[in-house]
């Protein structure tokens, strides 16, 4: 009994204090005070109940665990959600195309940052109005994510002579799209990619099987530590698929169901802000946020401090450069035939 | 044919399993051209002994010679009490009364011959081309002695050849092989629990002792062959018969252990 | 439910029937969502114009030249090998515990390995199914050899063969049963390796790269048709195999 009277709702409370005063200045009848004091607790359970649980709505977001995904694990760890009173329960998948099924299937409200944009788009091509992104994360020569990696004694020294040389890439056609149009888009005629997992990439350069692989982070940086690899260049995305080395390459974003936005109307402005507060603080602290991947990545250790940050863009920072660079990677998977047929960017973005 | 000089001879035959002594000091002499039966108690190793004999199984201690050879240098044959598992199922019934012949190194011709030869002698009616498994179970014993007989063995040893088939099918092999050893005369070591029939074809009754086995008593039956069922009738089957019994019950009650 | 409701030779028909009815009721009344799981008849429509537009036979022929590839070098390494180890007791002792280390072990968890040894080749695809269907060929050979009949090779014994004879004419022939077994399963697991490699380790045709592939960009209609390959598949090299052992190991279960 005692316990359910530390609880502190508010309409627990009122009723609490309304018995309290009844009696004071009385003599302490031990009994009725005893009666009192047991209806006023369950009255205001069962009273604070709904209360609660309007207190507190929970959205569920999915995430792919990279490092993409930092603004997200920093607003959870650091409160943000709490504070803006809201109930945050982050589901881990295996894969950006297991987010993106869970979305249309409805079993998750969102996702966080990390999930691969075209992959996203893909779906809402399936469900027209799915979703609306409402951040991206970007690459670029400021914040570095997309590299060619050569073996640390390599004499390859640009991206032209990996021309007829042995190139791989991580899983999915995403990738092998990327790192073609990016092959092309340096000069290479006719590339030729494999595709190999994730986890292969680094022991092929190790053993010279490949002569070069174009990587995500953390694998570069892996890659450099184990003495295996070198960067031959960064921002490759930006610099030979969107043409300068300071687009952005928004190459994931987090997002939110069209249906789950109508259905908590209320606190989505409270969520969107708390997330924005995620997002400045990895703007702000730099390197410090990085020990927020630590339980949600697989980063961990002395990797932490070396991982670079990703750029954001809330979907109210968005310019029209920046629709444009998410268009022209659009249009480019649309030409490949990856889209069925070509998918708008903007439209795709949450309006307040 | 009436049992001739002595063929096979066991000396000293001795046989453990474990702590206990199965056989110990074994002997028993075996004429040519007899069948002879052995009879016994539960556990007395009746099987084990033509085992060992036939040299499907080691022994301890002692000798065992065919006319002064070892087994080595004689040609048996052995006829199993469970003909699923000895034909090969993966050979058709006449290949597998072939088999020994090809292994002897036979020409095509001789094989042949010899074939024929025991169809005719065992007046096989069933189709001979079929796969043992589509034969039926008197069918595939049958096989199983023709493939024993084929390469023409010194001995042949019987391992209750009768006692997976029904009533019908025994009679009609007893019948031919009594027929059979009428005509070639090949000495016959024949296991049986069966009292009757191990009398019945019998020229040498071999009544065992319990553990550690011994001969308790040999019996001989002489009535002329060909015998038929009228045989099961006469004194003379029925007093051996009664002797035989006499001595199995006496050496059942008999605790073991006891000479 | 009366026996003669339907006729004998309609009835492996009724678990299909059911199975694809169940599937178009899944979708039709919205409990799965038809974005991510299509109606078995769209699905069907879709895996019938692929195949005859010829994509799908190139995937396909890929997947079934893997599996065979791997088969043909499980057997002719595993029988051989699964006959002379069940041959000789003290052999197969040596090596049994490493034989069932390695048959335990998902093959999944050797794929760093075999890419180390095999490279980023086409073949390392093969080699890894290879692996794996061998230790369950080897397995079966040995198992068949050492649970011969013991009295089928006493009666070669008995009849004169020699060592070698009685290998050679009853040995080998008692194992065949066992074997094909093994073989049977050999090419089931190959198939399931090579889909999975073809799905995990990337590659440029086949029945695992289609469905990993068509899962990436939500044609779920081609992903389902291309499952649904994968399993004809099977099925037929199971029904095969199954024709196969009747023909040639004609006595099983029947001595």
């Amino acid at each position: 009994m005692s316990s359910s009277l530390s609880d502190p709702s508010p309409a627990c409370a009122k009723l609490f204090t309304h018995a309290d005063a009844g009696t004071a200045g009385a003599a302490p009848n031990g009994r009725r005070r005893r009666l009192l004091l047991g209806a006023a607790a369950l009255a205001g359970t069962i009273a604070g109940a709904p209360a609660i649980a309007q207190a507190r709505p929970k959205l569920t977001i999915g995430y792919w665990p990279i490092a993409g995904g930092l603004a997200f694990f920093a607003a959870i760890e650091r409160g943000f959600f709490k504070d803006a009173g809201l109930d945050i329960e982050a589901v881990k998948f295996a894969g950006p195309n297991q987010v993106v099924e869970a979305l249309i299937a409805g079993r998750i409200d969102g996702s966080a940052n990390g999930t691969a944009s075209t992959a996203l788009a893909l779906g809402d091509a399936q469900a027209p109005g799915l979703l609306k992104f409402f951040c991206t994360n970007y690459a670029n020569a400021t914040h570095v994510l997309d590299h060619i990696v050569v073996a640390k004694d390599s004499p390859i020294k640009s991206i032209k002579e990996l021309s007829g040389k042995r190139f791989a890439c991580g899983p999915g056609i995403n990738n092998i799209t990327l790192a073609k149009s990016v092959l092309e888009g340096a000069g290479v005629p006719e590339p030729k990619v494999t595709e190999l997992p994730l986890g292969q990439l680094l022991p092929s350069i190790a053993a010279g099987q490949i002569d070069a692989a174009y990587v995500l982070e953390p694998t570069a940086v892996i890659g450099r530590k184990q003495n295996i690899s070198r960067i031959l260049e960064t921002a490759v995305i930006s610099k030979y698929v969107l043409g300068n080395a300071n687009t952005p390459w928004h190459g994931g974003a987090a997002s939110l169901r069209a249906e789950s936005i109508q259905k908590n109307a209320a606190v989505i402005p409270k969520f969107l802000e708390a997330y924005a507060r995620g997002v400045d603080y990895v703007r702000k602290s730099g390197v410090e946020a990085n020990q927020y991947l630590k339980g949600y990545t697989a980063i961990e250790g002395d990797l932490i401090s070396e991982v670079p940050l990703s750029g954001y863009k809330m979907y109210n920072e968005m310019t029209a450069e920046d629709y444009a660079a998410m268009q022209k990677l659009f249009d480019l998977f649309a030409d490949r035939k990856v889209f069925e047929k070509r998918l708008m960017a903007q439209p795709l973005f949450y309006k307040a | 044919m009436s049992p001739g000089t002595t063929q096979i001879t066991i000396r000293g035959l001795s046989k453990k399993f474990g702590a206990a002594p199965l056989y110990r000091d074994f002997d028993l002499d075996i004429a040519r051209h007899s069948i002879v039966s052995v009879f016994g108690p539960n556990g007395c190793g009746k099987s084990t002994l033509i085992n060992m004999v036939a040299g499907l199984m080691p022994f301890d201690r002692g000798e065992v010679l065919f006319d002064g050879k070892t087994l080595r240098e004689t040609r048996i044959g052995y006829v199993f009490q469970n003909y699923r598992d000895a034909l090969f199922p993966w050979r058709r019934a006449i290949d597998n009364i072939r088999y020994p012949l090809k292994l002897a190194g036979q020409s095509v011709q001789e094989v042949e011959r010899r074939v024929e030869q025991l169809v005719d002698s065992f007046q096989v009616t069933f189709d001979l081309n079929r796969y043992p498994y589509e034969l039926s179970g008197g069918q595939q014993q049958l096989v199983s002695i023709m493939r024993a007989l084929a390469p023409q063995p010194e001995v042949l040893f019987l391992d209750e050849p009768f006692s997976a088939l029904d009533y019908e099918m025994t009679l009609f092999i007893r019948d031919r092989l009594q027929q059979v050893f009428i005509e070639t005369g090949t000495t016959m070591v024949l296991v049986s629990h069966d009292l009757e029939e191990a009398v019945w074809l019998a020229d040498t009754i071999v009544l065992l002792t319990r553990r550690p086995t011994q001969v308790a008593e040999v019996l001989t039956f002489d009535a002329p062959r060909p015998r038929d069922i009228a045989s099961l009738t006469e004194p003379a089957f029925l007093h051996t018969k009664a002797r035989a019994l006499e001595v199995f019950q006496r050496e059942v009650r008999k605790a073991e252990g006891q000479a | 439910m009366r026996s003669g409701v339907i006729s004998p030779r309609w009835l492996p028909l009724v678990g299909p029937a059911v199975l694809l009815g169940v599937w178009a009721l899944l979708v039709a009344t919205k409990a799965v969502s038809p974005i991510l799981l299509p109606g078995p008849g769209v699905t069907l429509q879709h895996l019938w114009t692929v195949t005859v537009g010829g994509s799908m036979a190139v995937d396909f022929g890929a997947t079934l030249l893997r599996t065979g590839q791997a088969f043909a070098i499980a057997t002719v390494i595993g029988v051989p090998l699964g006959v002379a180890l069940g041959s000789s007791e003290p052999l197969y002792r040596s090596v049994e515990f490493l034989i069932d280390f390695f048959r335990s072990t998902p093959s999944s968890a050797l794929i760093p390995l075999f890419m180390l040894f095999f490279g980023i080749t086409d073949f390392n695809k093969v080699a890894i199914a290879a692996f794996a269907a061998v230790l369950v060929v080897m397995f079966n050979s040995a198992y068949g050899v050492m649970n011969a009949k013991r009295t089928r090779i006493m009666a070669a014994h008995v009849m004169g063969a020699s060592r070698w004879q009685t290998f050679r004419d009853v040995l080998l022939w008692e194992s065949l049963p066992q074997t094909f077994i093994g073989l049977r399963s050999g090419i089931s697991l190959a198939l399931v390796i090579v889909v999975v490699a073809e799905m995990f380790i990337g590659s440029e045709n086949g029945l695992g790269h289609r469905i990993i592939n068509s899962q990436q960009v939500l044609n779920v209609k081609d992903m389902y048709a291309s499952i649904l390959a994968a399993g004809v598949l099977g099925y037929l090299l199971n029904v095969l195999f199954l024709l196969l052992d009747k023909r040639v190991v004609h006595w099983s279960g029947r001595a």
